[in-house]
């Protein structure tokens, strides 16, 4: 028996040490990755200032742009990165792809979806047969809530290796009511971006997020946490993976880590809805002034915000009772601009929190009708058609 | 050239926003020593403490402040000051003779700057971490 004890304590030092060795070669990788980019981004500056008639230069240098907003969450870069774009496009239209796709993503990024969709509408007429251009439509129309439109897109997307197609058809899927078609393009796009060429690590870690978060929505803790292991080897320090890593804690309850990875995401990229968790697991441990002061400078963060609010935001203001109010104008005000399923969700949500269940249970039927099976969506239904 | 265009056909980022935030490490490494890291946006670091190197020096001593169980400051000695992308980290050590042990700690950066400037604080003792979050105008806050 304590030979055999040994062993099994021999075998999990050996493997921690190689999870260890593993994570610590992911962080010097994504260091110099992330010092490659920087130094691109000075280059591509410099040749860009040099040359003010460089179309070329400047859809690269939003590239790099948007790939760093995409890494460290950087509102800045965005903006950047929408500037600069829209001069590659200034300068030449035709036959000026990436300087159009780089617009429509850091326009995506800001949720200026409509001004997105004349961009991706316009590269859809260029080349009707390009399927990213065609998913990339595909999913500006299903963050607007235009199902038919997005359904036509989607239809032109049969069995594809395209790996950009693939994950936003899973999405449409799910929104549809398809989960484990989903599930399956999930998995299956993971497994072939393992071996993708030209993907950096956070690339290859959002494919582990998406499989993560998708595991936990659908009640599949396990699948969740080996997603996220997996992510983790690969970006030890996402602050993605670390918020989902949260929530998969705050699943099960297992406070203290739940508290280190909402903390963790948040020293990496600051965002309200991680101080919600944040908040949680302090709660969870009984530390109830801790919860109060995440939920307090939430609050104050996300009220400052000028434009529109993130929804995680919004549902993290509601389930803590702060804020309804602005949620729900918040939420109306979204609802005029697109009307897909979460949007009227959250308003749905935002009614019934603020004491108009009425309201809420005419509202919440139009965030059900994809037939989309999201449990936070079915357990707001519930509640809303349980409450008198 | 290939990886620019796969990064473009992937996907879009997450959305972003306009969010005022620091963060700083503290920890407590044994035998009286401490070291604190602090990481600000070098752009709201310029505008607030202009003057270069020993300016940002004095401006992070002032508005991160430590204090021991027994009401003593923690003297900071700032040992680097580095930019590390759009980001600037000042390192800085001190001495506390009973450790972090019931210490307690402030971080003010850009609260007169901004507003809605949420800092946080990661505090690490005898391998163990928990996160502090300061709103503007929060005390100091004892290290659980």
């Amino acid at each position: 028996m304590l030979v055999i004890g040994a062993l099994a304590l021999g075998g999990w030092f050996t493997e921690r040490r190689a999870v260890v060795r593993a994570r610590a070669e992911a962080r010097a990788e994504a260091s110099h990755e992330a010092a490659v980019r920087a130094a691109d981004i000075t280059f591509f500056e410099a040749r860009a200032a040099r040359d003010p008639y460089s179309a070329g230069d400047r859809s690269r240098l939003g590239s790099l742009l948007l790939s760093r907003a995409r890494a460290t969450g950087r509102y800045e870069d965005l903006v950047a990165a929408e500037r600069v774009a829209r001069a590659s496009v200034a300068l030449r239209r035709g036959r000026n792809r990436g300087g159009a796709l780089v617009l429509t993503n850091a326009l995506m990024g800001q949720h200026r979806f409509r001004e997105a969709l004349v961009e991706a509408a316009q590269l859809e007429q260029e080349d009707p047969a390009d399927l990213t251009i065609t998913s990339l439509c595909g999913e500006i129309l299903l963050e607007l809530g235009r199902y038919e439109d997005a359904r036509q897109r989607f239809a032109r997307i049969g069995i594809t290796t395209n790996l950009a197609a693939q994950m936003r058809l899973a999405r449409w899927r799910e929104v549809t009511g398809d989960v484990e078609g989903a599930r399956h393009l999930l998995l299956d796009a993971r497994s072939r971006a393992v071996g993708a060429f030209g993907l950096s690590r956070e690339q290859r870690a959002w494919f582990e997020l998406r499989v993560a978060e998708f595991a936990l929505r659908y009640g599949h803790p396990a699948d969740a946490d080996e997603a996220l292991a997996r992510g983790f080897t690969i970006a030890p320090d996402d602050y993605r993976l670390h918020a989902v890593a949260a929530k998969a804690a705050l699943s099960r309850r297992q406070w203290n880590d739940a508290a280190e990875h909402a903390g963790r995401s948040l020293d990496a990229h600051f965002d309200p809805a991680a101080l919600a968790l944040l908040a949680q697991a302090e709660r969870g441990r009984g530390d109830r002034a801790a919860a109060r002061e995440a939920v307090d400078a939430m609050v104050s963060s996300v009220q400052a915000q000028p434009g529109a609010w993130h929804r995680a935001w919004s549902l993290a203001l509601l389930d803590e009772g702060r804020a309804a109010d602005a949620v729900l104008a918040q939420a109306r005000q979204d609802l005029g601009q697109r009307q897909d399923v979460y949007a009227w969700d959250l308003y749905a949500w935002a009614l019934h929190r603020t004491g108009d269940n009425a309201g809420a249970r005419e509202a919440m039927p139009h965030a059900l009708a994809t037939a989309i099976r999201d449990p936070l969506l079915l357990s707001h239904a519930r509640v809303i058609q349980a409450t008198q | 050239m290939l990886r620019g265009l796969l990064v473009l056909l992937l996907w879009r980022p997450a959305p972003a926003h306009p969010l005022h935030s620091s963060s700083a490490s503290l920890t407590d490494l044994g035998g009286g020593r401490v070291t604190l890291s602090v990481r600000i946006f070098s752009d709201d670091l310029m505008a607030t403490a202009p003057g270069g190197d020993s300016a940002i020096a004095t401006y992070v001593r002032q508005r991160v402040r430590i204090v021991t169980r027994d009401g003593q400051p923690i003297a900071l000695a700032i040992v680097s000051i580095a930019r590390d992308g759009d980001l600037t980290q000042v390192t800085a050590q001190g001495t506390a003779p009973g450790g972090l042990s019931g210490a307690s700690v402030q971080h003010a950066v850009l609260w007169e700057r901004y507003r809605d400037q949420v800092n946080l604080v990661r505090a690490t003792r005898s391998g163990h971490t928990t996160t502090l979050v300061f709103s503007n105008g929060d005390p100091p806050k004892a290290l659980r």
